[in-house]
């Protein structure tokens, strides 16, 4: 699909009416393309404005179990994203918080494999896929852009590891997109000058830093990585002093890459 | 926000904040803070969510009752059962309780965030092969009303016949096309399959549709 084409998507994205995949293409488009961006923004208004003429009434019930239930719920913490600091995109179809929601990023990156190993979902076929699926995707997607870009790539992998110290981590590569992320849960706060440090180690038994993962309160957290995927072998987490140029500390994980074959 | 609007908020909701961290800072000032003006009745929805950010449940009740009778609306017109329209309702609000700190004003206005959602929850539920085959299927669970009787009880709404009017100004063709994308919950695919026609005709009319609604509601509002 060329530019051209993707133009004329602002009014099946507004009404919903894109595959996931297709989705996924026009957001990237509509971060190039102011004009797109705000005829979106504007459709996507006027769609809000059909579903108001909708309105029925609701059970008075509902309001009051909700209100129960709010104290148990946490909140997303304001600033978790990478992404959006740069990212003029619009994106209202889900929410970014479900990977820090009750639902943890465990049970998002199990989502995650599942949508990676299933053609139908990033192949433009949306009926068959459990709408919880597409929620956590969606909700990744809209909170790390980066992030999103590598876990809906068709040939995303996921690489497990448990992390010393508490919590766990997944690695997720995309060889098609030379890029990697991690993802955290349940890490313990960094403390003592101290943060999570990513390391890319190439073939030569080399590590480069390759950014830092900042998990919120809850041990979430999300980073990509900063480095050319085709030249690493091995990834690696530390717990490191901020300074520090090379890793100094023993790892608290470090996993092997996957060969690109079997991506 | 100000500080100080911002510690009347977080009295009134202590339990779900950090009381004693709120008693100890802000216990020096003399007067109670009543900021009607970001969460009492006359609050735009804006401030309503800034307020819902800061744990704020009673401005959560007043964005509820203001909003979920469209994404309640909107959710039913696509599933098409009560019990799990009303479902896909409390979801959508719980996300926004969680997910207020994060709403980015500049994206778009708090009901469109949200309708949007709702619109996006309830079309993902019917395209999924599990809920296909509840369709159809009535549930009568307990309290949950039947679909005719909650239809029927429709708002009355000047938005109501502000899109009934839009929507007369659509040509047969464009209305057609969105009552299934946006009604129904069908992707261009679908659209262009349904219809026999081709799928760049299919998407070129829904955004062509939408934008004399655009138009219409523009020039109304």
């Amino acid at each position: 699909m060329n530019d051209g084409e993707l133009h004329l998507l602002s009014g099946a994205y507004a009404v919903n009416a894109l595959t996931p995949d297709e989705r996924i293409r026009f957001k990237r488009h509509l971060k190039s393309c102011d004009e797109c961006a705000i005829e979106t923004r504007e459709l996507l208004e006027t769609a809000g404005e059909i579903g108001a003429g909708l309105a029925v009434v609701v059970r008075p019930g509902l309001l009051e179990d909700l209100m129960a239930q709010l104290p148990h719920e946490r909140q997303v913490p304001p600033t978790v994203t990478l992404a959006s600091h740069h990212d003029t995109s619009i994106d209202l179809a889900d929410e970014p918080s479900t990977t820090r929601s009750s639902f943890g990023s465990t049970r998002l990156v199990a989502t995650l494999m599942a949508a990676a190993a299933s053609a139908a979902i990033f192949g433009g076929v949306a009926v068959g896929v459990a709408s919880h699926e597409r929620s956590h995707v969606d909700a990744m997607e809209t909170q790390v852009e980066h992030v999103a870009d590598v876990v809906t790539a068709r040939d995303a992998v996921v690489v497990p590891a448990v992390v010393r110290g508490g919590g766990n981590a997944s690695l997720v590569l995309s060889h098609s997109q030379n890029a990697g992320v991690v993802m955290t849960h349940g890490l313990p706060a960094a403390t003592g000058n101290r943060h999570y440090r990513l390391w890319a180690i190439s073939s030569d038994g080399v590590a480069h830093a390759a950014g830092v993962v900042e998990p919120d309160s809850s041990g979430a957290g999300s980073a990509p990585l900063n480095a050319d995927m085709t030249t690493v072998v091995r990834v690696a987490m530390t717990l490191e002093p901020m300074n520090s140029a090379d890793p100094s500390a023993q790892h608290v994980f470090m996993v092997d890459l996957p060969p690109a074959s079997t991506a | 926000m100000t500080d100080r609007a911002r510690t009347s908020r977080l009295r009134t909701v202590g339990s779900v904040t950090s009381p004693v961290h709120v008693e100890a800072d802000f216990a020096s000032h003399a007067h109670p803070i009543i900021d009607l003006a970001s969460s009492g009745p006359s609050a735009t929805d804006e401030s309503l969510v800034k307020a819902i950010a800061l744990g704020d449940a009673e401005a959560f009740r007043m964005l509820y009752q203001r909003l979920t009778p469209s994404v309640m609306g909107i959710a039913l017109r696509i599933i098409r059962n009560v019990a799990h329209a009303e479902e896909v309702t409390q979801e959508v609000m719980l996300q926004v309780w969680r997910t207020a700190p994060t709403y980015d004003p500049v994206r778009a206005k708090p009901r469109t965030w949200i309708l949007t959602m709702a619109h996006s929850r309830a079309a993902d539920r019917i395209r999924s092969a599990e809920a296909a085959a509840l369709r159809d299927q009535r549930h009568h669970q307990g309290a949950v009303p039947d679909y005719d009787v909650v239809v029927e009880q429709v708002e009355a709404s000047l938005d109501r016949e502000r899109v009934r009017h839009a929507m007369a100004s659509l040509t047969e063709l464009q209305r057609e096309v969105l009552e299934l994308a946006y009604y129904r919950g069908y992707t261009h695919h679908q659209v262009a399959q349904v219809l026999d026609i081709p799928l760049g005709t299919a998407k070129t009319r829904i955004r062509d549709g939408l934008i004399r609604l655009r138009d219409t509601l523009g020039a109304t509002s």
